[in-house]
């Protein structure tokens, strides 16, 4: 059907005219300054003939006319439009190496947050402002930690990273960057040797507390045996003491109510005994002063 | 014909720009904000305020509040309007996340110098409070919030000690000697450790003002992991293992004492008994006799005692009688 003869492509091209008619007509006007659209967080930098004839940075839509009269019809042709995100960036920047007061190289990560604030000296102080930047915060971290004790560079971070902020500021404001929030992400021992040798004196303190605990059991254990053994020890005298104790105080109670009595209370138990035992008997007078044998 | 279809071709672009892009809806978990002509639609002049940054911090972080448009729609939107959406839910990233570097764990330095292995999570939301950061003010704010995070935390790690002041052995388990004093020093690994969930609650706490910094809301710290070298857990192991084997010795020791101080005990009532059983025929035996002689007299009892030696005559093998004087 459209290999027909009789079929013309005019109406086609103006259909698609008609759709491409609007955006086209807008990116012409766009194209020669009649209107600038900002978005948040953006500024636009004109410059005619090498001179910057001024900055948009309020977000909306703008018309360089009302800003700068008839020199935004020339920036096109004879000027540049340029756009400068404001955004708040980051940058981390590995690895710097330090020398501690005691001689330990450290390596230390710095993070700091930037943001353009005059989009001017952004563009046209400096060649490569981001990379000034991270040079200025390299030295300032390198002078600032430098000969610094390790303690002190390990556990005041946030105050040296004020610091490493308060010297870089200054600089970076006149190549039209604002420094943020500056930290000391990171501070590492770069000497592997050093690192295990530390891991090393830990394992042996604990190693040492180990041991201590061990020495502070037997030791206890040692004494519970020995505070044992004692009482045991005098228990057992106590009991070894019980016979003689108790016997003793009946005797002696028999004996003060009456000696007669206790003396024939001993005869009987001997007797006693003696006929138990069946032992032979020999009778002698009591008044017999021969020694027989026997 | 041509004039009818260029027009034609002018009503499709409007109706396509103006109708059909025009509707958008937000679901559920998504807030959206609105652009027009670049410009984000604000609350009036209203900031963003936060009560944790102080006056330098809250000069840089100026950011203004933003209508928000909530879930629902369909919503009507010009051609020269451009919708920004975003989901609010709470998600959770690994701590090692770093787009610059690929890295199992973080390394930290503890007060007492040891390079450790730190691991976790952070739950995050973005904060519907604070949209402009999040779309248009910070470049990139979950890097942001995680360089902010890991920041704090390796400093914090640095200066960690145990708030209770407890020694790595507890004040029980050693009783005198100069190692005491010696090893009343915690180990910063294990007050790590012990104290994890404190470094949690500090890292919350620190990171309260990240909302209103870059758009991004910690919900949560999950610090799981604290690993030192393998060196270090088999010593830290080793204490443990020491402890509780101290622990089960002197358990050992108490009950042994224990059982031979109770037989000790019963020793002596065993010995009591035995000296009362003899002592008491004796005592009974005297107060015969005593009797005996009470009722007879000296004579009686001597009488008694005779009698009771008769037994023995008729055992007796030889007797020697001397003659009676004439």
């Amino acid at each position: 059907m459209f290999f027909d003869s009789d079929f013309s492509l005019g109406p086609i091209v103006a259909f698609v005219i008609g759709v491409l008619y609007i955006p086209i007509l807008l990116a012409i006007a766009r194209a020669l300054g009649l209107y600038a659209i900002v978005r948040e967080r953006e500024a636009q930098v004109f410059t005619l003939f090498g001179k910057v004839i001024g900055t948009l940075d309020e977000p909306g839509l703008r018309f360089p006319l009302g800003y700068f009269g008839l020199k935004a019809l020339l920036v096109p042709f004879f000027g540049k439009l340029y756009r400068v995100p404001t955004c708040l960036r980051q940058h981390y920047l590995r690895d710097q190496m330090v020398n501690s007061e005691e001689g330990t190289p450290m390596g230390v990560g710095i993070w700091y947050e930037m943001q353009v604030s005059d989009p001017v000296s952004y563009l046209f102080s400096n060649a490569n402002p981001e990379g000034s930047l991270q040079a200025n915060v390299a030295s300032s971290t390198i002078s600032t930690l430098s000969n610094l004790e390790m303690d002190k560079m390990l556990e005041d971070r946030h105050q040296l990273s004020r610091r490493v902020r308060a010297a870089v500021s200054p600089l970076s404001e006149q190549w039209g960057y604002a420094l943020g929030s500056v930290y000391i992400r990171k501070v590492a021992f770069t000497d592997r040797q050093m690192v295990d040798n530390i891991t090393d004196k830990v394992v042996k303190r604990l190693v040492q507390v180990t041991s201590a605990m061990k020495q502070d059991g037997e030791n206890r254990v040692g004494l519970i045996k020995s505070e044992t053994a004692y009482k045991v020890s005098q228990k057992m005298a106590e009991a070894a003491a019980a016979r003689p104790a108790i016997v003793g105080e009946a005797l002696n109670a028999i004996a003060q109510q009456d000696p007669e009595v206790l003396n024939a209370v001993m005869e009987v138990m001997e007797t006693e005994q003696l006929i138990a035992s069946g032992a032979q008997v020999d009778v002698l007078p009591v008044d017999s002063e021969i020694l027989v044998q026997l | 014909m041509q004039v009818t279809a260029f027009l034609l071709g002018m009503l499709v672009f409007v109706v396509y720009t103006v109708l059909i892009r025009a509707f958008y809806t937000v679901k559920p978990d998504e807030r959206a904000i609105l652009t027009s002509f670049g410009r984000a639609r604000r609350i009036g002049r209203l900031m963003v305020e936060d009560a944790s940054l102080n006056e330098e911090e809250k000069q840089r972080y100026r950011f203004p509040r933003l209508q928000v448009i909530g879930p629902g729609g369909p919503y009507f939107k010009w051609p020269w309007q451009e919708v920004h959406k975003v989901r609010v839910v709470t998600e959770a990233i690994d701590l090692t996340w770093d787009p610059t570097k690929s890295q199992h764990t973080i390394e930290a330095v503890t007060k007492d110098n040891l390079t450790t292995g730190v691991g976790g999570q952070i739950r995050f939301r973005v904060s519907e409070n604070n949209l402009y950061a999040y779309f248009f003010g910070v470049d990139k704010p979950l890097e942001h919030v995680m360089g902010y995070f890991i920041s704090v935390l390796r400093e914090r790690i640095a200066n960690f000690v145990d708030p209770k002041g407890e020694s790595l052995v507890g004040d029980t388990e050693l009783s005198t000697g100069s190692a005491a004093a010696e090893l009343s020093e915690g180990v910063s690994i294990n007050d790590l450790r012990k104290n994890l969930p404190l470094l949690n609650d500090y890292m919350e706490q620190q990171c309260r003002s990240t909302g209103a910094r870059y758009g991004i809301e910690l919900d949560a710290a999950l610090i799981t992991q604290i690993d030192p070298p393998p060196e270090v857990d088999r010593a830290l192991s080793a204490i443990n293992t020491t402890r509780n084997q101290v622990a089960a010795d002197i358990s050992t020791a108490r009950a042994d004492a224990e059982q031979q101080i109770t037989m000790s005990k019963r020793a002596v009532d065993i010995a009591r008994n035995n000296a009362q059983a003899e002592v008491a025929p004796l005592k009974e035996l005297a107060n015969t006799l005593a009797q005996i002689k009470t009722t007879g007299g000296p004579g009686a009892l001597r009488t008694y005692i005779r009698n009771l030696r008769v037994p023995l005559l008729k055992r007796a093998t030889r007797i020697v009688q001397t003659a009676a004087p004439k």
